[in-house]
């Protein structure tokens, strides 16, 4: 794959993920991460190479096989809407009929714990944190085969960071869809996933796939566990080795 | 969101007048000290004789005017909003109009006034169309700039949804652009005014119904300074009156959208 001529953004990129997993691609900030992600969603196309989901092309995916859901850096919620009006969004784009708007709206609410108090409000009258919980919501009201998250907690503070990885594990858990997390921070990827692919630069390559042993449900004590440490240490060093 | 209170009224509408107070006495003061001549700048004292004296005459021009303006505006809102959508469908399309629309706001207004009032006659739709061109390109550039620049990732997402291109326009790039075109909104209001009565200059006197720019013209040609004064500041105020209507409504439709 490449981008601009002569320039590859990524080269040997090869890999398949699994129905249901929880995978995690690790890299420097510019190792073409994003890239990949968007070219899974079919929102670029390959100048090389082939990727397809579920059988086929992910622009064909997206509109005919596969729910399809991608979740931001930024919340990117539309400030004149309110928040149940923001969830009511991808409903009425992809149609979906009116009368199914509300039961799916509110069990998304609840499903990322938003109150009705809260759906009522402007995006501008939230935290950084509730409007990411309002992105993620947004992702998961059309019930998502395969989710892309691009970064989503790259802005929010530790505390906030990990709280929302404990929640989006606890419902994946619950959901099972596929999921491709993009992230730069090591502790985030082995919390969330089985899996983690890690990343080089300049042209973006994958330098390792590592299984994640630890069972579900996984607790923030996991964190603490001196496999956790090592594990992360393990691939911090080997994320240090694919950015020089 | 920030409540109005009497003290923040008073301490936006306070200093400005008190300096107006202290500028007419020193123009009154000046006038007098030097003994200058009424025909050469008249004394505040002897314009507000004048704005008294016809002030049926300048309340009826105003209204006139103000009509006149606001319908311009109206016209141009409506036009420019248009124009925008149109030039927000392609690059292709925006490349090949846009350069006439900046056509728009550099030919002087005064020398498209005269055709106006050749094709449209001496009435008052020529008057609303000379404020609708002067005001027009405000709204085109604010409108397709609001319509245009669009967060990639909120395009990507409707792309992602399935959204058609009507559902980005509507759902998307129309109530992006709505603040842009509000700030759009304000920058023509004042234009629409100074429209107007440039449209009046040229239309001079019909009937019974005529407007400042009439009053502009005659005071002129008679050399009554102190009217002409009279005039300058009916302008003015009505200038200020539907700038401050506009920033008003615009400024509820702008917290409307966010809060």
């Amino acid at each position: 794959m490449a981008f601009a001529a002569g320039v590859p953004t990524l080269r040997d990129v090869s890999v398949s993920i699994p129905t249901g997993q929880f995978v995690s691609l690790l890299g420097p900030s510019g190792c073409g991460k994003s890239t990949l992600l968007r070219l899974m969603a079919g929102l670029l196309t390959p100048t090389d190479g082939t990727i397809t989901v579920a059988g086929v092309a992910p622009e064909q995916a997206r509109k005919s096989s596969t729910r399809m859901a991608f979740v931001f850096q930024d919340p990117t919620l539309l400030p004149w809407r309110t928040v149940a009006q923001n969830l009511r969004l991808p409903l009425e784009l992809q149609g979906v009929p009116t009368a199914e708007h509300a039961a799916l709206i509110s069990s998304s609410l609840r499903l990322i714990g938003l109150s009705d108090d809260d759906a009522r409000k402007r995006p501008r009258m939230l935290s950084g944190g509730m409007r990411m919980r309002v992105s993620l919501a947004r992702a998961l009201v059309t019930s998502p085969e395969l989710l892309l998250l691009d970064e989503p907690f790259a802005a929010l503070d530790d505390v906030l960071r990990q709280q929302l990885n404990e929640e989006l594990v606890r419902i994946w858990r619950e959901k099972m869809w596929t999921a491709v997390f993009v992230t730069h921070n090591v502790a985030e990827a082995v919390f969330l996933s089985e899996r983690v692919l890690v990343m080089s630069s300049r042209p973006g390559t994958l330098v390792a796939d590592v299984p994640i042993p630890f069972a579900y449900p996984r607790t923030p004590e996991l964190r603490g566990t001196a496999e956790f440490a090592k594990l992360t240490a393990d691939l911090s060093a080997r994320l240090r080795e694919a950015a020089t | 969101m920030k409540r109005f209170s009497v003290g923040a009224i008073l301490g936006t509408v306070l200093p400005p007048l008190l300096l107006f107070v202290v500028v007419l006495l020193l123009w009154e003061g000046a006038v007098r000290g030097f003994g200058l001549k009424p025909y050469l700048l008249p004394g505040p004292g002897l314009v507000w004789q004048a704005l008294q004296r016809d002030a049926d005459k300048y309340l009826q021009a105003v209204r006139f005017t103000g009509l006149a303006a606001l319908c311009g505006l109206g016209a141009s809102l409506l036009v420019g909003t248009t124009v925008a959508l149109i030039f927000s469908q392609s690059k292709w399309i925006r490349s090949s109009g846009y350069p006439y629309a900046i056509f728009l706001q550099t030919v002087p207004i005064v020398a498209i006034a005269p055709l106006i009032v050749h094709w449209f006659g001496f009435g008052f739709g020529s008057i609303v169309l000379t404020a609708c061109i002067i005001s027009l390109f405000p709204i085109i550039a604010n409108g397709t700039s609001g319509l245009v620049n669009i967060d990639p990732d909120l395009l990507d997402l409707f792309r992602l949804n399935k959204a058609s291109r009507w559902q980005v326009l509507w759902k998307l790039r129309f109530p992006s652009a709505v603040p842009a075109l509000c700030i759009g909104a304000r920058t023509s209001a004042g234009m629409a005014v100074v429209g107007a009565i440039v449209g009046e200059f040229f239309t001079g006197y019909g009937g019974k119904r005529f407007g400042l720019g009439y009053l502009i013209l005659f005071a002129s040609g008679q050399a009554r300074i102190a009217d002409l004064f009279a005039c300058m500041f009916a302008s003015t105020l009505l200038g200020v009156a539907i700038f401050t209507a506009v920033t008003l409504i615009t400024g509820v439709i702008q917290r409307r959208w966010y809060q």
